[in-house]
């Protein structure tokens, strides 16, 4: 502990280093790291994915990070090329809503069917990240950056999810689930109803 | 003990002059071509989702792929220098890590053969790659010996690294090393439509 302690100590002691402070990968990095904290909707729904693995315990904890992002590429895949897949945006707000409640109810769904779900849902966030791209300075960079945030959003959900081990916690998991939802039908409110 | 720990840490704070690149010009070659391997990001991704795959399998044979890895990267890039390959296109060498990393996530072991001819391949379209981006550096031999010193440690080091990860007890090892490589192939996918995309564009 006291190690741990004196290590972030000096962690924060450090002073910001200005060598290599441009070019095109940090720029690129930076974008696509960024870009799936940007958007509420994308975000709540990962946090969801992580809280909801986290619920249903071995392997789904796992498993569910691994095909997300897999599946979520390709998605980018059809949007980085302009295939046309309808009603995204609304979908993207209907997987906060069914995540949030999956986790609200606390779903004991077969890990097949968790994997299918989520992975549905998966194309269609990665579709409009895809749609959205930008033609970043390094490609490269701009994906590592961008899976890697979308991995940190997973570890989130999964990390907070562990709260359901204390007494009180699964109450704090079901009430973030309740919050997910919610966020949802604001997004899908915003989507279907407002233009309308 | 503490005591010599203090001062080396703070021998190596203290800040001095340093002469750095100050190799001879023929070298220059020889680690232009190392440091290409160790800082392009496709170059890190493709040693990297090789060796984390040949990491998955027993050491005997996943040793082996850093030689193979080596002498691919070698001959692509005396290849590409000679002009026997026609001109690299952005994407193609996006295709053994996004393959590497797809076998890797689903845990998938392969006999010796198919998991060293991964291995050449992958350094021949690295290399390959390599040596176009370097036709105007002069000395072919050099560059290829780098290229190849540089992928061989990679390689290994990788193969090393996540050997010794998987040979501790816990059992989420073997889930995160399959996580990586699902976001290895996740990676290679983007970075793959973005540059087929620009190909299509013409940019």
């Amino acid at each position: 502990m006291r190690k741990i302690l004196i290590t972030l100590a000096l962690a924060c002691l450090a002073t910001p280093a200005l060598a290599h402070s441009g070019g095109d990968v940090q720029v690129g990095f930076t974008a696509g790291f960024l870009h799936p904290l940007t958007g509420l909707d994308h975000l709540v729904a990962m946090v969801a994915v992580g809280l909801w693995g986290a619920q249903l315990g071995k392997p789904e904890i796992w498993l569910l990070p691994i095909a997300f992002p897999l599946v979520m590429a390709f998605g980018g895949l059809l949007g980085i090329m302009r295939i046309a897949l309808p009603l995204s945006e609304p979908l993207i707000a209907a997987s906060a809503i069914v995540l949030g409640l999956v986790v609200v109810m606390q779903a004991r769904w077969p890990m097949a069917a968790a994997i299918a779900l989520v992975s549905v849902f998966a194309i269609f966030h990665g579709y409009a990240h895809g749609r959205e791209l930008p033609d970043a300075a390094s490609p490269e960079a701009y994906a590592i950056g961008f899976v890697m945030a979308t991995g940190m959003l997973h570890g989130v959900g999964i990390l907070i999810g562990t709260l359901q081990r204390l007494r009180w916690g699964s109450y704090v998991v079901r009430g973030l689930g309740f919050g997910i939802s919610a966020i949802g039908v604001v997004f899908l409110y915003g989507q279907m109803i407002a233009p309308a | 003990m503490r005591k010599p720990l203090w001062a080396l840490t703070l021998a190596f704070m203290w800040p001095r002059v340093v002469w750095a690149h100050g190799l001879s010009a023929e070298a220059g070659d020889f680690y232009a071509a190392a440091q290409s391997l160790l800082t392009g990001p496709e170059d890190i991704l493709t040693w990297l989702a090789l060796g984390l795959f040949a990491g998955l399998h027993a050491m005997r044979r996943a040793g082996w792929s850093a030689e193979c890895f080596a002498a691919g990267l070698a001959f692509g890039l005396l290849a590409a220098r000679a002009g026997w390959l026609p001109t690299a296109r952005p994407g193609i060498d996006l295709i053994a890590p996004l393959v590497c990393g797809m076998l890797l996530a689903l845990a998938v072991r392969l006999p010796a053969l198919a998991l060293w001819a991964i291995a050449v391949a992958s350094g021949l379209v690295r290399g390959w790659h390599t040596g176009m981006d370097t036709l105007a550096r002069p000395d072919g031999l050099a560059l290829a010996s780098g290229l190849g010193l540089a992928g061989y440690l990679s390689v290994l080091s990788a193969v090393a690294a996540t050997g010794w990860f998987l040979s501790q007890s816990a059992g989420w090892r073997l889930i995160a090393v399959r996580a990586a490589g699902s976001w290895i192939a996740a990676i290679a996918m983007m970075t793959g439509g973005l540059a087929f995309r620009r190909l299509m564009q013409g940019v």
